[in-house]
Order: C-alpha cells, then sequence, then structure tokens
C-alpha cells in the first residue's frame, strides 16, 4: 500500500490519515471515524472498514477479532428522499 | 493509575473536557478525566453541531443573561481553537436563521430580539422575505421572514472532541478512556475518592460531568439528578453542490418547544450543512430510554419537515445515507445543572446541557473550573444550582 493510496475513497481519507489517527490513539473503526470522517461516506463503510481493521491491528499489535468494529446504521443503501417523506403536505 | 488526584472528572463529554481544559489554563493540572467509553462517543461527539452563541432556548429570565455570556465565550473560543491548535476543526462563523413561516410567527419573535438588544447582543435582527431569499435562495417561497444571528456558527463536533482530548493531554492532562466510576466514597460530608476497575483515586474535587449517566453517579453518593435522556434523529444526505449555506431551525422548534416536556417530537426541524457538502437534518424528538437507534418513523417524518423548508431536497430528489440517533440530556425546565451541592463537600454536577451543549460548552467549563480554582464563577451560576428542583 502506497501512503497517499484512499483507503475509505467516498470520503477521500488516505492511509496517512488512517494512520495518522491510530498514532493519536484511536482504537477502533469508531474512534478512527471520529478522527477523520472515514466510514462516514456514500458506501458508510462497507469498502473501507476492513481495511481500517487492518491497519489498526497492524500498527497496534491487537489481534483483529478485538477491534471493535463500527456502530451501525441505516439505511444500508442510500435512499432517494422520494422514497421516504419527502412529500409536501 | 495515579492513586490521587486534586480534581477527578467522571466523563469525557464537552461539559467534563472543557472543565478539565479551563483548569489547565488556570494551572490546575493534577486532573484526571475518567470516561466510560471513548472521548466524546454519547451527546457531545454526536450532536447537530450548532453553536449558536445565543439560542432561544436560553429563555427570557435573569439566567438568560449568564447563557448569553457563556454562549458568546464559547463561539470566540471555537474560533481560537480552530485558528490556533493546528486542526481543522470546521468551525465557521456562517449566521444562522431562525425561520418563521408566518407574519404572526414573525411579530411574536420581536419582543424577543428586543429583549436580546437590551441584554447587549445588537447583531441579532428580523429579516423579511426579500432580504431571507438574498441569503437563501433555495428556501420554500411561502417563508415569510427570519431571525438573523450573524454571530451563530457551526463546528465539526467529533473532530473537536478528538482534538480537545489531546490538547488536554499535551498539557498533562490524565483521561483514562473504558475506565468507568463504580463508586464514589464520602467521609464526614465531604468526597474522599472515586472507585474504578483499575483502582482508587482519592480526589479533593469530583465532578459529575457524565451527561445522561449523571443520575446514576450522583446514586452513589445519595444524590437525585433529574436527567432524561431526549432522543434527537437525525439524517445525513450526500454530499452535493451547497444548496444552502446557513443552519435552519423552524421558528415553530421554539414556540411550540414545550420546556418541561422536551422538544416537540413533530414540528421541530432544524439542519445543518456540512463543510463537504452533506446536510444535516434535525427532527423528531422523543422520550423513549436509552434506546438510542433511530425509529422507523423518523425515516418519513424528517424528509417531510425538511422539504417543507428545503424544496430541493425532493425536486432534485437528494440522497439520505446515514441515520442516527442522539441524547440531549434533558432537565425538567431545559436549563442546565451546574455548581457545589449543598450537603456533600468537593462534589460538583455540571450537566443537563439539554439542546444547548455544545452552544454554551466552553463557557460551562470555564464556569466549573473558575468555581473549583477561585471557589466562585466569573459568570453567575446560581440559577442552574440542582437545589432549584428541592
Amino acid at each position: 500500500m502506497t501512503e497517499d493510496a484512499y483507503i475509505c475513497r467516498c470520503e477521500e481519507i488516505t492511509g496517512d490519515e488512517i494512520m495518522a489517527a491510530i498514532r493519536q490513539g484511536a482504537r477502533s473503526i469508531d474512534a478512527v471515524k471520529r478522527r477523520t470522517s472515514a466510514c462516514m461516506g456514500l458506501c458508510q463503510g462497507r469498502s473501507c472498514e476492513r481495511l481500517i481493521v487492518r491497519l489498526i491491528s497492524q500498527e497496534t499489535g491487537l489481534p483483529i477479532p478485538d477491534i471493535a468494529l463500527m456502530t451501525r446504521r441505516p439505511p444500508v443503501r442510500p435512499i432517494p428522499i422520494s422514497a421516504l417523506g419527502g412529500e409536501r403536505t | 493509575m495515579e492513586k490521587e488526584a486534586e480534581v477527578v472528572i467522571i466523563g469525557a463529554g464537552i461539559a467534563g473536557l472543557t472543565t478539565a481544559y479551563y483548569l489547565a489554563q488556570l494551572g490546575k493540572k493534577d486532573v484526571v478525566v475518567l470516561e466510560k467509553r471513548e472521548i466524546g462517543c454519547m451527546a457531545s461527539g454526536t450532536n447537530a453541531a450548532l453553536v449558536s452563541a445565543v439560542s432561544p432556548a436560553y429563555g427570557t429570565g435573569p439566567e438568560s443573561d449568564s447563557m448569553i455570556k457563556m454562549g458568546l465565550f464559547a463561539n470566540d473560543e471555537y474560533e481560537r481553537f480552530h485558528n490556533q491548535w493546528g486542526y481543522d476543526l470546521e468551525f465557521e462563523r456562517c449566521g444562522s436563521l431562525v425561520l418563521t413561516e408566518t407574519e404572526e410567527l414573525f411579530e411574536k419573535r420581536k419582543s424577543y430580539v428586543d429583549l436580546r438588544h437590551k441584554q447587549g447582543v445588537t447583531s441579532i435582527r428580523l429579516i423579511h422575505r426579500d432580504e431571507l431569499f438574498e441569503l437563501e435562495p433555495n428556501l420554500a417561497p411561502d417563508l415569510y421572514g427570519a431571525e438573523f444571528r450573524p454571530f451563530a456558527g457551526h463546528i465539526m463536533v467529533m473532530y473537536f472532541m478528538c482534538a480537545l482530548g489531546d490538547k488536554l493531554r499535551e498539557s498533562g492532562i490524565r483521561i483514562y478512556e473504558y475506565t468507568p466510576a463504580i463508586a464514589i466514597k464520602t467521609e464526614g460530608g465531604r468526597v474522599k475518592s472515586v472507585v474504578t476497575p483499575q483502582g482508587e483515586i482519592k480526589a479533593k474535587y469530583v465532578v459529575n460531568a457524565a451527561g445522561i449517566a449523571a443520575p446514576s453517579i450522583g446514586e452513589m453518593v445519595g444524590i437525585k439528578i433529574p436527567i432524561d435522556p431526549n432522543r434527537e434523529q437525525m439524517l445525513v444526505t450526500e454530499e452535493m453542490p451547497r444548496i444552502i449555506s446557513h443552519p435552519l431551525l423552524s421558528a415553530s422548534y421554539f414556540t411550540d418547544l414545550d420546556r418541561t416536556g422536551g422538544v416537540n417530537e413533530t414540528k421541530a426541524f432544524a439542519c445543518n450543512p456540512q463543510k463537504k457538502g452533506n446536510i444535516l437534518l434535525v427532527g423528531v424528538n422523543d422520550f423513549v430510554g436509552e434506546d438510542r437507534r433511530i425509529s422507523l418513523r423518523a425515516f418519513y417524518a424528517v424528509p417531510e419537515l425538511a422539504s417543507r423548508y428545503i424544496p430541493m431536497l425532493k425536486t432534485q430528489n437528494v440522497h439520505i445515507i446515514r441515520g442516527y440517533a442522539n441524547f440531549y440530556v434533558h432537565t425538567p425546565d431545559s436549563m442546565p445543572i451546574m455548581g457545589k451541592v449543598d450537603g456533600l463537600e468537593g462534589f460538583i454536577i455540571v450537566g443537563g446541557l439539554c439542546d444547548i451543549g455544545m452552544t454554551l460548552g466552553a463557557g460551562v467549563g470555564k464556569c466549573i473550573a473558575e468555581l473549583i480554582y477561585y471557589g466562585e464563577s466569573s459568570i453567575p451560576i446560581q440559577y442552574f444550582s440542582l437545589s432549584r428542583f428541592n
């Protein structure tokens, strides 16, 4: 991996930025998210969450199962507002 | 973990961390912060991120003078942190708008604006529709006017909480995450120590800044604290070119606000445009205990409410990418609880910041730090004493 490669493509967060967050003390996906906004874009972490877990594990030596995954937030995929309650009343 | 500290703060949210920050600024660094989970993982890191400085939620009594002082101080501090800390906190003094749907609501706000002028907040003003649509051309055309608050702003709260934690650690304050307080020992009418799974810390002062967990910390010393979690539900749109540029609140957010029952659940609309181009849509507050999931109803009600004010959300068929809930730390009169507690020396409460936690934030921390350091705060906080509920 090159350090300037995007890990979170939706929010355009690079490997460098993720590593900086881990060095500042982030030990969970939510903690990385709070510092970088990784996992908060269109795909909501579906592509980058596992990469970030591996980076945390590599940098800290924590076993992968011990690293807390992120809080799941609905909707799982982006939903157009007209499918929800966008009608004028 | 150390065996002793002058001040032990329970809770690493906005109240606890800013208290620690201003204690450090005053030179008091023998401070330990205990956090049950992670810094800013509850209300402080997941709220709507509005820092209004002067909020209609301050009410009109003498306590509103103190809240104005805290709020204005807080915004100046957020701006300073943003410019000086070397972190992009996305703070922006963008101004905010309280939208008045009808002439009647517009007229009702006049006495409120007059009062704020008398209190020294002279830049707040009512604007008619021409000026409103100049500021925000994409709002619903039937809106009558707005109250414009040019000093208001917003900040990326999760970045801010992390940065605040980093700054505290750099200054020598110790913050222990995943370290809950499980008991508080007292002796002869004063606090003696805080017990954690990692050990016991003797303390001269114990600050209960535990947010929605403040009542359970109070119970440890037999003090009843009337705080309830008020669930606020939020949806986030996809990134897009800016269609609005100010945080918006509906006037009905405040006029329908039943200050004893929390925020009106169906009419209270707020939104906050983010730097990246997402818009945070806020609505549907309710009391459901400690259930922090978003309800299915919010997925329908919030877009409906939002597109009443911003029709383009509907006409452009904007996508919702994320929904989540946050807790306001609600008190029976919607005012903060701050200060010492009668009958237990050394025990200090700071919490119940309701829907104005970030807005008051740094001001609250400064007051509590001064209370500990000088014995009193430079801004009067007697209105916020726990004893008012007795």
